[in-house]
């Protein structure tokens, strides 16, 4: 027999677009964390630093961050366009392959003959060629490559790109090198910089920060504002997500921000047994969440039930928080140990 | 054919296009710069029949066939379409057109001087100073490849600073009065060639007259290419 299960409704609502940011999580939240991301880089490259390794756990905002505001907020910074290339690593294949890493760098540089059958001489050229227009673009004489998921770089790629640096050099062009590495609680980005080799290490892995996810209220309701008040949909409108999407909750009062403690106990308590690693939280938890809470109250349902202890709980559960976390704190207690 | 909004233009240095660059140049500093191939160029067509030519070629003199559209060209790189004005002469009427095309050209004190029709398609003849020879600076340095820059001043024939294979400079020729011994009595249809060659030479040079008098245009632009 078949009864009315209430959670067996389409979790987005007929009447809300299909393309709003919060169907097609086409955003992203400014954190904490990416303000310090942002600042060590900016740091590094005043200090003219050839490279830099940022490390967090998988699924904390590492690759958002990059995505959608590294660029604007070097470029506040800096006082103008930062030129700036966001690679996400893919793996290039054998030693014969140096012509398909060229191509994967040069589509990152949105070049539009970029999978266009090339030497990988020719590629190399292009290359060359692209990222000095990029950096005369700039006005200065550098350029800013971001290797996303450079965990998995191999250390051939990690020598193809000590050449193009060097070759960059000659030119009189500074290569700044910054790699986002995904790795568990308390690791370090040791193994990743002697996996590229010593010379490659000293070149472009000499400075590392952690990223973290979110570790207080605090965070959390600052990064749950931006529902309330840093959106907006549609684009210029001025209402922002919670609004736009729960109209009558918002008249009601309903906003996000003052979720952030229900949320942060729903976390914690959905930890998995024997953690071992800090209360440090990912954004895709959070993000998951929040979207599924708001998507809940656009569809007609009351917005005190959707936001009760138990309704967070039950939201973070089934988001794999608890699979995450165990996942990236599995070698904590022996990478703990091996630190202290 | 490439796209050409910002994120995907070619690699180049918006505003380095100098004034009255030959399009030809420019399309070489961007073949240089991004390594591009036959039916790579934007809008360019992709397909040798599309060019409806036989062999592919860029003919960016007067871009006439197999056009480069330099307003694709000049969003594929960042530039506004302005910066191609009198990049090439296309905007000429067709028949003005010998005027600056390096080869065979009519050349119009020889017509004057009454040689005849045959004879004067010739030119540019040797050592005969006339405005017109002033753009015979720019000649074909390979057969195919037309309008290479190369500024040169009035000049001469036989003072041409490169000696174009295959074209007949015709040294040999007879001066105007010897030729007119080749024919010492012109009958009725040379005297009627000669008209209508000259009825358009004063067509000619009023339109070149006009264009250069157009604002912008200087004088050298022409002399370029």
């Amino acid at each position: 027999m078949v009864t009315h299960d209430p959670t067996a409704t389409p979790l987005v609502p007929p009447h809300v677009a299909r393309d709003h940011p919060i169907v097609t999580r086409d955003y992203s939240l400014f954190t904490l964390a990416i303000h310090e991301m942002a600042q060590s880089i900016a740091g590094w490259l005043d200090d003219q630093a050839d490279g830099a390794t940022i490390f967090g756990p998988s699924r904390f905002g590492k690759s958002s961050a990059v995505d959608h505001w590294l660029q604007k907020l070097l470029s506040e910074r800096h006082g103008g366009y930062v030129p700036m290339v966001v690679w996400s690593h893919i793996d290039s294949g054998g030693a014969q392959s140096v012509g398909r890493f060229y191509a994967n760098l040069l589509d990152a540089s949105a070049h539009p003959l970029a999978k266009a059958v090339r030497s990988p001489l020719d590629r190399q050229h292009m290359l060359i060629e692209r990222w000095m227009a990029m950096a005369a673009q700039g006005g200065g004489r550098f350029l800013v490559l971001v290797i996303d998921e450079a965990q998995s770089m191999t250390q051939r790629e990690w020598i193809w790109l000590v050449e193009l640096h060097s070759t960059l050099e000659k030119q009189r062009i500074r290569l700044c090198v910054f790699s986002v590495a995904s790795l568990q609680f308390f690791d370090e980005p040791i193994g990743m910089a002697l996996s590229g080799g010593a010379h490659v290490a000293a070149r472009f892995m000499l400075a590392a920060k952690p990223f973290h996810g979110v570790r207080s209220v605090q965070e959390l309701a600052y990064v749950m504002a931006g529902y309330d008040s840093g959106t907006s949909w549609p684009h210029g409108s001025g209402l922002s997500f919670t609004a736009g999407l729960a109209a009558q909750a918002w008249s009601e009062g309903f906003r996000m921000a003052q979720q952030a403690p229900a949320l942060m106990k729903a976390m914690t308590e959905e930890l998995p047994p024997r953690y071992a690693g800090p209360i440090d939280f990912p954004m895709k938890t959070v993000a998951q969440a929040c979207r599924h809470v708001l998507l809940r109250v656009a569809s007609g349902a009351n917005w005190h039930d959707v936001t009760s202890p138990e309704s967070w709980q039950h939201i973070v559960a089934q988001s794999g928080h608890r699979a995450l976390m165990a996942i990236v704190s599995a070698a904590a207690p022996k990478l703990r140990q091996a630190a202290g | 054919m490439l796209g050409s909004t910002p994120a995907t233009r070619l690699t180049w240095y918006p505003g380095s296009i100098p004034p009255y660059a030959s399009l030809w140049h420019t399309i070489l500093r961007v073949a240089a710069l991004n390594c591009l191939r036959s039916g790579e160029l934007p809008d360019w067509p992709a397909t040798l029949s599309a060019t409806g030519q036989r062999q592919r070629s860029l003919y960016p003199l007067h871009n006439t066939r197999a056009v480069v559209s330099t307003d694709v060209l000049a969003s594929a790189l960042g530039e506004t379409p302005a910066v191609f004005a009198w990049s090439h002469f296309g905007t000429l009427a067709p028949w003005l057109r010998f005027v600056v095309t390096p080869g065979f050209r009519l050349c119009l004190p020889c017509l004057e001087a009454g040689l005849p029709l045959g004879a004067v398609l010739l030119a540019p003849l040797e050592r005969l100073p006339h405005p017109w020879h002033a753009t015979a600076g720019a000649v074909p340095l390979w057969p195919g490849v037309q309008g290479l820059p190369i500024p040169g001043g009035l000049r001469t024939c036989g003072q041409l600073p490169v000696s174009p294979a295959g074209i007949l400079c015709a040294r040999d020729l007879p001066l105007p009065d010897a030729a007119c011994q080749l024919d010492p009595r012109p009958g009725p249809r040379h005297r009627l060639a000669r008209t209508a060659v000259q009825a358009h030479q004063a067509s000619a040079v009023a339109q070149l007259r006009q264009t250069w008098r157009k604002p912008g245009m200087a004088q050298s632009a022409v002399r370029v290419q």
